[in-house]
């Protein structure tokens, strides 16, 4: 999944006064409904820290204009953002992000990282291979989940058990 | 001109597209058509003036030249005779000059839009198809049967001369057909078969062919058997004679007792006259012999004094077969399918 | 509002049927997919919703009612038929001066700024130009007359990739500025699967599915298991197709969503929309299409 931080051409700053600052692709062999790779390129974005408060998102039209899909693909994915609290419409301006997801600070990061190198280590020693790191990693994920009562997230790609899959065909309608 | 779009229909209804813009439509669709009648009778039309220039002025020679019959005014009238054999080629060429224009106007009209599908653009647009296909037919008869009216006009005054002249009649059949309204009435009716045939053919060239091929029939089967019967025919004895030529359309003889003879006959008893009647120069030696005999030539003819009344009856009976074939062609295009 | 009403819709053609007993509710503001093999009767309905053909059996309504090919009916709906046909003969600008002066609404302005954008140039005739500008000036024509429903017809068959992807993106711009309803046909799911909202799928003349996509996606699941207990679950379930390979079988069934579970010892996943469609292809006698509280109202509802 890459980010451009490129301007998006499509719509152009016109009558916005504010060029959008990400510009969105599409996976089409990646079985994720079409909506969620869009919230979760947002995500993705605001995490690496290429998408700040206040910067706009690409206009439905402009989004439709590049990667030409449905406009209530984009209305769905912008309601699903500002459910999570990541963006929000301004009437006759556009959409604007708003916050970023809750996310630990840099040295707890580091730790984090280092540990699951060290999983990933003894996974590789015990004779696993990356799909099977892969979804070790995505049925643990989802007991954590159901524990704690919550509904599950956005399944992360590569994904490839049946069972599994039902989480991403799940929506806010 | 640009206008703004309105997002909501009008109530009622939306009014309808006005004819000057279908008006427009028609032009730029058929302009290459339209230019192509306009040089091919512009074209002619410039000749037919240039030409009767002349002619005119040789007749003008002819008529003034005295006394009419000596050697010195046979040979002013040169001239104006070998004009006289240039213009029966001129009426040749303009037979077929009606069908071509009617044709090769109304034929591809509607065969081309069916043939290359641009039918589902037209008939789908917010004028709907019917008012197209009025517009078109329309405004194209008028264009095409004005312009065959006028180039009429100008051969009337161009082969004027010929028929002061006693030339020919005004009834022969290939003169008859290229003036008064007879000309334009006959380019009408080959767009309106054009036009039925394109809509119930579908392709252009086919199309063609069959309108040109029906056009012809109809106008031989006309000039040679139905445009005689338009009055009834008036009977003389003898030849109606050459003062005012009358369309002759039937000579025979009768014999002593009453009955038709055969030419075979005639030749018979001619071949048993005494030779000074055979080698005379006088024309009507043969005649008055054969008379003598008990012979009697009759001729059937049409008298020049009814050319007008005979052009509006052709006239008028084409002009209803082309408004019936064009009321036809709006009534397939209203149910003709996808 | 539905945008096309059919009951018992057919159409016959000296003794075939190309499309029989056709009964639709198509509601407005969404981007249709027709779909379906050749020969599965698209064109037909097409041409049938637009007025350029009309019924042998049944009605079609548009637009709320609407008698197809009436002036309302015209007025404000805009067709692409298959190959988009143009005059070839005239120039870009000239078909712009034509179709305004056959139509009541025209936005010149708009028209313009689309052919700058796309770089057509005015003057060219238009048979000079490549296919995908054929298609996209055809898309211009119809989108200038501000109508408000669009019709498709397999917009994408001669075009090649780059075409389809700018011409698609055409599209649904002019949805998202203008809210135009949209129905397009294609023999390739593939190009409509990213863009349609509601799914009608044609087979041998006959209505076979149709219904709103997260609708009849939400509503069908494919199972995995052995492949001898298929015949149990398909009576308590109801099977659309089984596919089996082996000891294994895929069972495409209809359920009422994600919380029913599987039956014990099969594993259920969601279904595809390429998927579904080629499912009910195969089984002919299959049908996926709203209930008839839903043909009233606009909610398509969940297939019976």
């Amino acid at each position: 999944m890459t980010i451009d931080k490129r301007i998006d051409s499509a719509g152009g700053p016109g009558e916005r006064g504010q060029d959008a600052a990400i510009a969105f692709r599409l996976d089409h062999a990646s079985g994720v409904p079409t909506y969620l790779q869009l919230v979760q390129q947002v995500e993705h974005a605001l995490r690496l820290g290429y998408l700040g408060k206040g910067d706009r998102l690409p206009t439905v039209k402009e989004v439709v204009s590049s990667l030409a899909i449905n406009p209530n693909t984009v209305l769905k994915a912008y309601r699903e953002l500002e459910h999570r609290g990541l963006a929000a419409g301004r009437p006759g301006q556009g959409t604007f992000v708003r916050g970023a997801p809750a996310t630990a600070g840099l040295a707890e990061l580091t730790t984090l990282r280092k540990s699951l190198l060290a999983w990933l280590r003894s996974a590789d020693a015990a004779g696993l291979d990356e799909a099977g790191m892969v979804a070790l990693f995505t049925s643990a994920l989802r007991d954590f989940h159901d524990r704690r009562g919550e509904a599950p997230g956005p399944v992360p790609r590569g994904d490839a058990g049946p069972g599994t899959a039902a989480e991403g065909a799940e929506g806010v309608a | 001109m640009t206008a703004v779009a309105t997002p909501a229909p009008p109530v009622g209804g939306p009014r309808p597209v006005p004819w000057a813009k279908l008006a427009w439509v028609t032009w730029r669709q058929h302009r290459v058509a339209l230019a192509g009648v306009a040089v091919l009778l512009g074209g002619l039309g410039l000749y037919l003036l240039i030409m009767g220039v002349r002619i005119h002025g040789a007749y003008l020679a002819v008529a003034s030249c005295h006394p009419a019959g000596s050697a010195a005014c046979e040979v002013t009238g040169r001239p104006f005779s070998s004009y006289y054999h240039t213009a029966q080629d001129m009426t040749a060429i303009l037979q077929v000059i009606p069908v071509l224009v009617g044709v090769f106007v109304g034929a591809p009209l509607l065969a081309r839009e069916l043939e290359t599908g641009t039918f589902r653009f037209a008939w789908t647009q917010g004028c709907g198809r019917l008012r197209w296909a009025v517009a078109k037919l329309v405004l194209l008869a008028i264009a095409v049967t004005a312009a065959a009216g006028a180039f009429s006009l100008l051969f009337s005054w161009y082969y004027q001369p010929f028929f002061a002249e006693r030339f020919d009649g005004v009834l022969a059949p290939q003169l008859f057909a290229l003036r008064g309204v007879d000309f334009a009435a006959w380019t009408l009716a080959a767009f309106a078969i054009g036009a039925v045939a394109g809509v119930l053919i579908k392709r252009t060239v086919p199309a063609i062919v069959a309108s040109l091929a029906i056009w012809t029939g109809l106008a031989l089967a006309t000039a040679l058997f139905l445009r005689k019967h338009y009055q009834a025919s008036l009977l003389t004895r003898g030849s109606p004679g050459y003062s005012n030529p009358p369309w002759v359309f039937g000579q025979w003889y009768t014999g002593p007792n009453g009955a038709p003879v055969g030419q075979q006959t005639i030749r018979n008893v001619v071949a048993h006259a005494p030779e000074s009647v055979q080698n005379s120069t006088n024309p009507n030696a043969v005649t008055a012999y054969l008379t003598a005999h008990h012979y009697t030539q009759w001729s059937t003819y049409q008298p020049e004094s009814r050319f007008w009344h005979f052009q509006f009856i052709e006239g008028g009976w084409l002009l209803v077969l082309s408004l019936a074939l064009l009321a036809a062609t709006i009534w397939l295009v209203r149910r003709r399918a996808a | 509002m539905n945008v096309i009403e059919a009951a018992g819709l057919g159409k016959r053609y000296r003794r075939s049927w190309a499309l029989r007993d056709a009964s639709l509710a198509v509601p407005a503001g969404h981007v249709v997919a027709l779909v379906g093999p050749n020969g599965a009767g698209k064109t037909t309905l097409l041409h049938l919703a637009v007025g350029l053909t009309a019924p042998t059996a049944g009605r079609v309504t548009v637009l709320g009612g609407v008698v197809p090919g009436t002036p309302a009916a015209l007025d404000q709906i805009a067709f692409v038929a298959q190959d988009a046909p143009l005059y070839r003969n005239l120039s870009v600008a000239d078909m712009l001066h034509l179709t305004r002066n056959l139509n009541r609404r025209w936005d010149q302005r708009r028209a313009e700024a689309r052919l700058a954008e796309l770089a057509i140039p005015l003057r060219r005739k238009v048979g000079r130009l490549s296919g995908g500008q054929q298609a996209q000036l055809a898309l211009t024509l119809a989108l200038a007359r501000r109508p408000a429903l669009l019709v498709l017809d397999e917009p994408l068959s001669s075009l090649d990739p780059l075409a389809r992807h700018d011409f698609m993106a055409s599209v649904m711009a002019a949805v998202a500025e203008d809210g135009v309803s949209v129905v397009l046909s294609s023999h390739v799911l593939a190009d409509l699967e990213r863009v349609a909202d509601y799914l009608i799928l044609l087979s041998a003349g006959q209505v076979q599915v149709a219904g709103e996509v997260d609708d009849l996606l939400a509503g069908h699941r494919m199972l995995a298991g052995p492949a001898e207990a298929a015949g149990d679950v398909a009576e308590r379930l109801a099977v659309v197709h089984v596919h089996r390979a082996g000891a294994l079988a895929h069972l495409l069934v209809r359920s009422n969503g994600a919380a029913e579970p599987a039956p014990s010892g099969w594993e259920s996943s969601p279904v595809g929309l390429e998927e579904l469609v080629l499912a009910y292809l195969r089984e002919p006698g299959a049908a996926a299409l709203p209930g008839p509280s839903a043909r009233a109202t606009q909610d398509s509802g969940v297939p019976a």
